[in-house]
């Protein structure tokens, strides 16, 4: 958990506080003028209330906790979605923040830091609170949370308060699935099989228990009223025959990446068929295996491929 | 910035309150069609915010158009209004038109902030009409409504109205030592910085340097404050309460004024006996008089004695003045040029014939100048003269008219006729204008001089004596004036002498006298506190030399020590901890069994705690156990209900010690 400490909060006058100071300075002239006393008290008393406001805006910040999560992987374009979880040890009554990714790179002071991603927080609880954070995603490989921007000008909006918290945790982004080509080699093992007598694809086999990435039309429903797991079918696909997934089968695709997208869209295709396979690349060779564990197996060593 | 959420309908409301109530007070003074307008324009925006009317923004150029010539015939109007001054009303009115506008373009966050802080500058303009009590208490509200409005639109949707609005009080009210504190060591810069525009005392009444019969009737019925008086020793007895003011010499047979005479340097006084130390705090009346009992020996104000020892100030007086005075009750003035004998002489060439007559017979008939004073009197007392506030108009001769025929007036018509026979029989006279009496406040000690107690009376020039006050109403109605000429009647005067027996009457004099004694002290210490006043205070706390820099030093150190104070209070975390309900019974229940000599220890959930109390404690094993499991499901479990009957079973939970075997 990362906490926000009050050497970490940073605080500046917003546009409105900047207004509101021009407005003490011209009543402060207004009153030296007309030597008006309420003048001069109402002055100071908005000089009093910018003060107030100052420390109680970071006062709403300061303190505060958060941890996250992994997130689970997304393919490139779709938003990671990242479970933050607020947390307040003082607990004191906090209102209306805004999370923001600070997008890393080298900041300069007089470079405005970009954002991307934003979530809204009303209140956090003396029990904590669950925020949902989707971060855009451009780039396969794995995508650190980095730093999180926290702010906000609670309760007055004269004064704006932030700070960052470091978060390790991260999310793998798979390459995109796209491609022209069609699965290869289906054609001739569906060929080779048809002559082996065998179970066909969905064919069962009998059940196993459920993994995350399960599809739920696999999931045997009745078996699993009875027991106190969720069952899924297993289907017997061996007699189709493996299939192996190769670089080289993917030459004049394109650059790279566009290989790495056609082959992670033949491993979606192939999984989605109940094949068994596997994947061989320049500097790696995963054998044929068959579900869920193999497709992000398979989809993990493409996002992590060097480009 | 990203932070603030979107604006509300519901947000419009709490903005609009508080502009709305910031100008109110200003409704009086601008001109009807600025009220209306203003009013037109929020009811606009609140159509336009529930979408009953379209709003002129960009999807509806004809309204914009629209809007943008509203504007140009507002500032048109304001500018054909005021002829182009530059000055309080003009800024006043133009400060409202562009809060009225502004609601109709209000848009986003950054709108309506600048409508907030336009509407704090709003409120400081109301100080410049008015700074009594209960402007000052009105006004705070509408700040603590402003702020309540810029809490609201920051904070989350759910945080209903009334936290917002204590959230705003309590914001200002915590501004308030940084305040004070400010306010009695920021240096004040002497004077004004640019001129003060000829507009900002327009409206204030008092007396005037002339006098036209029927001034003085209206005045007579203004309950105002015309000034407040410190003694410093003994108040002088109420029949010496002669608050002078203009001395008018020359006449036209219906106006009176000062004339020439009265800039020419005063005579020197003979003083016997003892003087009067008196402190007069003077609401602005925009002439140059101040009120001083006769007859001025010494002041420290900006101001000299005229050619009859009233007292003039070197300008106008544009706001509220405070001066030391000193004066001699018992003095004689008898230096007398031959001008001044010239104009306490001189009447209008055929004006008056009537009464110039009957002063002329009285000389002939070789009265003495001390019995034709009387003679004069005697026939105000004999007559049916009448005194009211309300006489008949005397559109011909004002001075025969009201001698020979109406015989009735009040003070002004007795002290203008009495002069005018007095001319007539040779005697030099002049009319003092000015105040008698006052009330005196026992809160404070200080005697209140309202406008009603507005007098105007003679003083004629008797040889020997020199000149001699002689107050010709007191002959007709000495219950006018409280204690007349012939001072026969002592003790009660005008101070309170308003049905004392009745019970009423008097708790309702004491609830005034209270408040006017809050109006005071309000006067005196916040709003004349000045950079007089500043260093005194400073020199009164030991330190010598006051300078500017000084001033900020000692400024800059306490703002320091006070606002690191606050700042304390403000982080101080533990303060601040919200325990829900449950964890409150929970802790009473701990405290209870501490009681008994069973405390929890700082490991010991509810669960296991209880169990150790039940094996102490046989006899309270099963409530201790209910309590402690209704506690965890509430806290730990996801039961939401069962919150009453925590509570009911801890309010009847009151374990004793166990007695000694």
């Amino acid at each position: 958990m990362d906490l926000l400490d009050r050497r970490r909060v940073y605080i500046v006058p917003t546009r409105a506080g900047l207004m509101m100071f021009g407005v003490v300075g011209l009543i402060l002239i207004g009153a030296t003028n007309y030597d008006n006393a309420l003048a001069y008290i109402l002055c100071f008393l908005l000089l009093g209330l910018m003060h107030s406001a100052m420390l109680r805006t970071w006062r709403n910040l300061k303190g505060l906790g958060l941890e996250v999560a992994d997130a689970e992987p997304v393919h490139v374009g779709n938003p990671a979605r990242f479970e933050l979880q607020l947390t307040d040890p003082d607990a004191r009554e906090r209102y209306a923040f805004t999370l923001r990714r600070l997008l890393p790179g080298k900041r300069y002071w007089w470079w405005r830091p970009r954002f991307e991603g934003e979530a809204g927080v009303e209140t956090v609880p003396a029990a904590g609170l669950r925020v949902d954070l989707s971060v855009p995603t451009a780039r396969r490989g794995w995508l650190t949370l980095d730093r999180l921007e926290i702010a906000s000008s609670f309760p007055l909006g004269v004064f704006r308060t932030w700070g960052y918290f470091r978060c390790s945790a991260r999310c793998l982004i798979y390459p995109a699935a796209v491609g022209q080509r069609p699965l290869p080699g289906v054609g001739e093992s569906s060929a080779d099989d048809t002559g082996t007598a065998g179970p066909g694809v969905d064919d069962f086999a009998g059940l196993r228990g459920y993994v995350a990435g399960d599809s739920l039309r696999s999931v045997h429903w009745r078996a699993s009223a009875r027991s106190d797991l969720l069952l899924v079918k297993k289907m017997q696909g061996g007699g189709r025959g493996e299939l192996v997934l190769r670089w080289q089968d993917t030459g004049g695709v394109g650059d790279t990446e566009a290989r790495i997208a056609q082959l992670a869209q033949w491993v979606l295709q192939a999984d989605r068929a109940g094949l068994r396979y596997g994947l061989e690349l320049p500097a790696l060779q995963i054998a044929p295996e068959q579900g869920p564990l193999q497709r992000e197996r398979l989809l993990r060593a493409l996002a992590l491929m060097p480009a | 910035m990203s932070t603030a959420r979107s604006l509300q309908p519901g947000d419009l409301w709490w903005c609009l309150g508080a502009v709305a109530l910031a100008l109110a007070p200003h409704a009086g003074r601008l001109p009807l069609a600025f009220g209306l307008g203003f009013i037109a324009s929020a009811g606009w925006r609140m159509l336009g915010a529930y979408g009953r009317l379209p709003l002129p923004d960009r999807q509806h150029p004809a309204l914009w158009w629209l809007l943008q010539a509203i504007a140009l015939a507002s500032f048109a109007l304001i500018y054909w209004r005021y002829q182009g001054q530059v000055g309080r009303d003009a800024g006043v009115a133009l400060l409202s038109a562009l809060a009225g506008l502004k609601l109709l373009e209000l848009r986003n966050n950054r709108d309506y902030y600048v409508v907030c802080v336009l509407t704090y500058f709003l409120v400081v303009t109301n100080f410049f009409f008015s700074q009594e009590i209960p402007t000052a208490l009105y006004l705070l509200l509408v700040t603590v409504l402003t702020t309540a409005a810029l809490v609201r639109v920051n904070a989350p949707p759910a945080m209903g109205a009334l936290r917002c609005a204590r959230l705003g009080l309590f914001m200002v009210l915590e501004s308030m030592p940084l305040m004070v504190v400010c306010f009695l060591l920021f240096p004040r810069l002497p004077g004004p910085l640019w001129g003060i525009a000829a507009d900002s005392s327009s409206g204030v009444t008092g007396l005037s340097d002339e006098m036209t019969i029927g001034r003085i009737a209206h005045l007579g019925t203004s309950d105002e404050v015309a000034f407040r008086v410190v003694f410093s020793d003994k108040a002088p007895p109420a029949r010496d309460l002669y608050w002078r003011g203009p001395v008018l010499w020359h006449t036209d047979g219906r106006r009176w004024q000062a004339g020439d005479i009265a800039r020419r340097a005063p005579p020197s006084p003979v003083v016997r006996g003892r003087r009067v130390n008196y402190e007069v705090l003077l609401e602005a009346h925009g002439s140059r008089w101040l009120p001083a009992l006769e007859t001025i020996v010494y002041t420290d104000g900006k101001s000299r004695p005229g050619r009859a020892r009233d007292l003039m100030a070197t300008e106008q007086v544009k706001r509220r003045l405070r001066y030391h005075a000193q004066s001699a009750l018992d003095y004689s003035l008898t230096e007398l040029s031959a001008d001044d004998r010239a104009a306490a002489l001189a009447l209008p060439v055929r004006a008056h014939p009537r009464t110039r007559e009957l002063g002329q017979r009285w000389r002939t008939q070789g009265l003495a100048p001390r019995a034709i004073v009387q003679a004069a009197l005697a026939n105000f007392a004999a007559a049916p003269f009448t005194y009211t506030l309300t006489p008949q108009l005397l559109p011909n001769d004002p001075i025969d008219g009201f001698l020979f025929e109406t015989k009735e007036g009040f003070c002004e018509h007795f002290a203008a006729s009495f002069v005018v026979l007095m001319r007539a029989a040779g005697i030099p006279a002049r009319i003092v204008t000015g105040y008698q009496g006052g009330e005196y406040n026992t809160i404070s000690e200080y005697f209140m001089v309202r406008q009603s107690d507005a007098h105007a009376w003679a003083e004629v020039y008797l040889d020997g004596d020199g000149w001699v006050r002689v107050d010709p109403t007191a002959a007709v109605a000495p219950e006018r004036v409280s204690l007349g000429f012939n001072g026969a009647n002592g003790g009660e005067g005008a101070l309170g002498g308003i049905g004392r027996d009745n019970a009423v009457a008097g708790a309702w004099l004491n609830l005034r006298q209270l408040w006017d004694s809050a109006a005071y002290h309000w006067s005196r210490h916040v709003l004349g506190y000045s950079a007089e006043r500043q260093r005194g205070l400073l020199e009164a706390l030991g330190m010598s030399d006051v300078t500017p820099a000084r001033l900020v030093l000692w400024l800059v150190g306490v703002m320091t020590v006070l606002l690191g104070l606050l700042t304390l209070i403000l982080l101080r975390g533990a303060g601040r901890v919200v325990l829900s309900p449950a964890v409150r019974l929970y802790g009473r229940f701990c405290a209870r069994l501490a009681r008994i000599g069973l405390p929890r220890a700082a490991h010991e959930g509810p669960v296991e705690y209880a169990e150790r109390v039940a094996a102490a404690r046989g006899d309270l094993a099963s409530e201790v156990r209910a309590i402690a499991q209704r506690f965890a499901l509430l806290r730990y479990g996801d039961a939401p209900d069962g919150l009453s009957d925590l509570r009911s079973r801890v309010r009847a939970f009151r374990p004793r010690r166990a007695p000694r075997q």
